[in-house]
């Protein structure tokens, strides 16, 4: 696929700047560096069935070093909770970075990434696009090393178990103009067990590039639920990337709610590694308006006896398009793994385009894979329970939906933001 | 362990001396084009159609996606090889060491028995053709291409190239340009077929291109049932097949297509196949594919009138060294139109099976459903198999339900058949009979015994 060239090499001595701004170390710079020569080498990943050349993802952002000026007011987006461990940011600015006494004595981090970077600076290193993502994997992974302007890195030590959730919100600052290249790094380390509740939205309407990577590296044992609404505005055209990475008998549950107003690729990937790791991912979205997203499902069962599943349900109106691509990947060698996955979409318009393409790719035989996908309208005989119970014709088609998307919505541990998802989902069915 | 018997040669695999009438030689060029042409006494019209085509065939790249064709050497191939003089309505007309090959294939035994019509295509002509009288008093059209082309020359413009344009892939170019034999089949109006038609492919030589093409026009309310079998001798240098069949199935009419693909291991066997369904109209395709070194094919059917029917079953088998990169497409683009997938893939020795599909919905589908199906088996540690269905949907009126299941042999049910006395070799014969069962019940009688056996001979080897 051609996308359109530029020159990445003018925005060296810029991005030189930019780091030394930032004092970040010189591996960085380095890793920057090389990322820059690569992007123009390197092609962006295939995405079955979408053709995204002409997407404009590939603005630079502002390098200019200088703090953006904040005008965002977090609060109109999130409550005012003193006591929870969050880290907001609105724009490249980390705007709230609470964390309780008890978690930082047990070592747990849970701040923005250029602080991680210069008080963990080991820690960072280690995981920092090494395991999960490389940066000359793709164009999107290269420009997103070259000029990731800011982030959010959790540690969570050896044996750590947190009860409550940590909360990341992340509010991209369309009030500008400015490309929005954002990484989240989770570093989950051995037999380490927690919650983490993530929420991106957009303040304003220009019409911004979205570069959005996360990665979850589990170590031995780990146990991570990870949970996510996504709401990025209008106009914001989005490369999502979630990466997982899992070492031995660990698992990452990820569950989140595409529920964008935009054009989105959302490239999940997880790579079960270790014997015995696990994953789950569910996926959740609404397409509306004329917005194409994409999810982009894949589980890669590299480890003996690993086990992935793949959950994604969707609902489309209007003009817009919604495509499940479900991977699984079973490779040589990886016995007794596991693969399914299932895909649902109900289409509520004839002018949307709805597309579930479950694919299996087995290199080895002493597996099972197995995949469902399904197409069609709103189930009439849950309708006709629902009606027949004197429920009225939308409201039962609204609870139908519910029901439908509810796998998300359940799987998310904090209240206020499983009751934002199904406000979300409410607003983006009423639109139409 | 169970015991490990040799496995038997490829029993199709001999080859006989039998001299050319007359061959292009190697590799090709617009001359070939134009003298196969010329050879054929076509007129102007149908040269032309080779040599448009020709040059996209030149122009156009290979599929990127699918099997490995990197070691497919096109200026290798002889595209057109002769070998007797003119298609025989009788046995004993067709040259005596041709018949002698067919007769070990079991073709005039199977015209006696059980066909209404029968013909036999050698290398790039068809060489024997009839039709029993009975049928041929109904009307029924069953003759090779070419014959078609000078003796039905409006029924076969009207339709020619009308469901594979030259512009639909490289190797449907490539075919349109030098296409040679192949059937073409007309059943007038309300006429029912019942017993089938069957045509007989053999490729003789070594690097030889067999690019026959095929046409099969049902009228309303008609009806045929056309079986095809193919085999190659065995060479250690590749051979291509390269066929392109047209189905036009017009209102309430009924047609299937059975396929028994059991080319040597060293064909290429890329094959567009596609049918276009009328209003009412039923088209199923039984493709069973054992042989070819690669095969690349997916039959496909537009349902382009309101409540037509398709349905695709297939077998794919892929031993050492094969690849069997197959499928189906079915495209919806009328109200209340159905279809049906059911693929069956086993992989075994080191071969790789995948399922590669369409299923399409268009915006005038409304009421329509599809019921997809993919299982495999994978049988040893060496074999593959990818499953890569792509459903595309633009109506909210539809239904499309898709499943699919990769595993080995079910410990289980090996278990249990061996716990009641059966060797493991045995049981696992039958567990694999019992899995490819749905697409041998849809064979006439004397196949399924046929393709039986040929699938317990695969298997033979296959424990251990």
């Amino acid at each position: 696929m051609k996308t359109a060239t530029k020159d990445y090499s003018t925005y060296k001595d810029a991005l030189i700047a930019f780091s030394h701004g930032l004092k970040e170390p010189e591996w960085m710079l380095e890793m920057r560096l090389d990322a820059l020569k690569n992007i123009d080498k390197l092609d962006p990943p295939v995405i079955e069935r979408l053709r995204y050349n002409r997407w404009p993802l590939w603005e630079v952002p502002d390098l200019s070093g200088a703090r953006s000026k904040n005008t965002i007011d977090p609060f109109e987006f999130i409550e005012d909770k003193a006591d929870a461990n969050r880290v907001v940011q609105t724009g490249k600015n980390t705007v709230i970075d609470t964390l309780s006494e008890s978690l930082k004595e047990k070592g747990v981090i849970f701040t923005d990434i250029h602080t991680a970077l210069k008080e963990h600076p080991e820690l960072v290193k280690e995981a920092y696009m090494t395991t999960a993502v490389k940066p000359d994997k793709h164009k999107i992974s290269a420009f997103h090393a070259a000029f990731m302007n800011s982030g959010l890195f959790l540690y969570v030590p050896k044996n750590v178990e947190i009860e409550e959730p940590l909360e990341a919100v992340f509010i991209q600052n369309s009030l500008i103009e400015d490309a929005f290249v954002k990484h989240v790094l989770i570093y989950a380390d051995s037999y380490s067990k927690f919650n983490y509740v993530e929420k991106f939205l957009t303040k304003g309407e220009h019409k911004n590039a979205t570069n959005i990577m996360v990665e979850v590296i589990a170590k031995s044992g780990a146990q991570i639920k990870y949970s996510a609404v996504d709401q990025l505005g209008e106009n914001s055209t989005v490369y999502f990337t979630r990466k997982g990475f899992t070492y031995r008998d660990s698992h990452i549950d990820w569950a989140v709610g595409v529920m964008n107003g935009g054009n989105v690729v959302a490239d999940f990937d997880t790579d079960l590694a270790g014997e015995g790791s696990s994953t789950d991912l569910k996926a959740v979205s609404i397409s509306s308006g004329r917005q194409v997203q994409v999810i982009d499902s894949k589980v890669e069962n590299y480890g003996n006896h690993t086990e992935g599943n793949i959950f994604q349900h969707g609902v489309i109106l209007d003009r817009a398009t919604l495509t499940f691509n479900g991977i699984g990947h079973i490779l040589k060698g990886a016995k007794g793994a596991d693969a399914q996955q299932e895909s649902r979409v109900l289409m509520l318009s004839d002018k949307a385009r709805g597309d579930a393409n479950p694919i299996l790719l087995i290199d080895e035989n002493e597996v099972t894979a197995g995949h469902a996908a399904s197409v069609g309208r709103v189930d009439p005989e849950e309708m006709y329970y629902l009606m027949s119970r004197g429920i009225e014709k939308t409201e039962a088609e609204r609870l139908v939906i519910r029901g439908f998307l509810g796998k998300v919505i359940q799987a998310i541990p904090l209240k206020n933001v499983r009751q934002e998802l199904v406000e979300t989902i409410e607003r983006k069915l009423t639109s139409r | 362990m169970a015991h490990v018997p040799e496995k038997n040669d490829y029993q199709y695999g001999f080859h006989d001396e039998v001299e050319s009438v007359y061959d292009t030689g190697k590799g090709l060029n617009e001359d070939i084009v134009r003298d196969i042409s010329a050879r054929k006494e076509e007129p102007e019209w149908m040269l032309d159609y080779r040599l448009k085509s020709y040059e996209h065939y030149r122009s156009r790249p290979m599929p990127e996606w699918g099997a490995d064709l990197s070691e497919v050497d096109f200026d290798n191939y002889t595209y057109y090889r002769k070998a007797s003089d003119k298609p025989a309505r009788d046995w004993e007309d067709v040259p005596e060491k041709i018949k002698e090959t067919f007769d070990r294939l079991g073709v005039p035994e199977a015209e006696r028995q059980f066909l209404a019509g029968s013909g036999a295509q050698y290398e790039s002509e068809v060489v024997y053709h009839n039709m029993k009288e009975e049928f041929e008093k109904l009307g029924i059209v069953f003759t090779d291409t070419d014959t078609a082309l000078k003796e039905y020359p409006d029924i076969f413009k009207e339709h020619f190239g009308t469901v594979v344009p030259p512009t639909d892939n490289k190797l449907a170019a490539l075919n349109s340009s030098v296409w040679s034999g192949g059937t073409f089949i007309y059943v007038p109006k309300g006429v029912k077929c019942d017993v089938p038609l069957q045509m007989y492919f053999r490729i003789n030589n070594e690097m030889m291109g067999q690019f026959e093409r095929t046409l099969i026009v049902v009228d309303e309310g008609a009806s045929v049932h056309y079986v095809e079998g193919c085999t190659a001798p065995t060479f250690s240098s590749s051979s291509l097949h390269a066929a392109v069949v047209e189905i036009i199935v017009k209102k309430d009419a009924y047609c299937r297509y059975t396929t028994i693909q059991n080319w040597s291991d060293n064909v290429y066997n890329l094959v567009t196949k596609r049918a276009h369904a009328a209003e009412g109209a039923t088209i199923e395709w039984i493709d069973g594919n054992l042989g070819a070194k690669t095969t690349m094919k997916y039959p496909s059917i537009h349902l382009n009138g309101r409540g037509a029917r398709g349905t695709t079953m297939s077998i794919a088998m892929a031993g050492e060294g094969q690849v069997q990169d197959t499928g189906a497409k079915m495209i919806h683009n009328a109200p209340n139109t159905s279809s049906s997938i059911v693929s069956k893939s086993i992989a075994k020795d080191g071969g790789a099976v995948n399922y590669r599909g369409q299923v399409t919905f268009g915006r005038d589908s409304a009421g329509s459903i599809s019921h997809i199906e993919c299982d495999t088996i994978i049988m040893d540690e060496l074999s593959k198999s990818d499953t890569i269905p792509f459903n595309e949907i633009h109506n909210s009126n539809v239904s499309l339900e898709h499943e699919a299941k990769v595993s080995k042999i079910s410990e289980e049910q090996l278990y249990y058949l061996m716990s009641r006395g059966l060797d493991e070799e045995t049981a696992t014969e039958m567990i694999v009979m019992g899995f490819v069962e749905p697409f041998t019940k849809e064979l006439p009688m004397e196949y399924a015994v046929e393709l039986n056996r040929l699938i317990s001979y695969e298997m033979e080897g296959s424990v251990g």
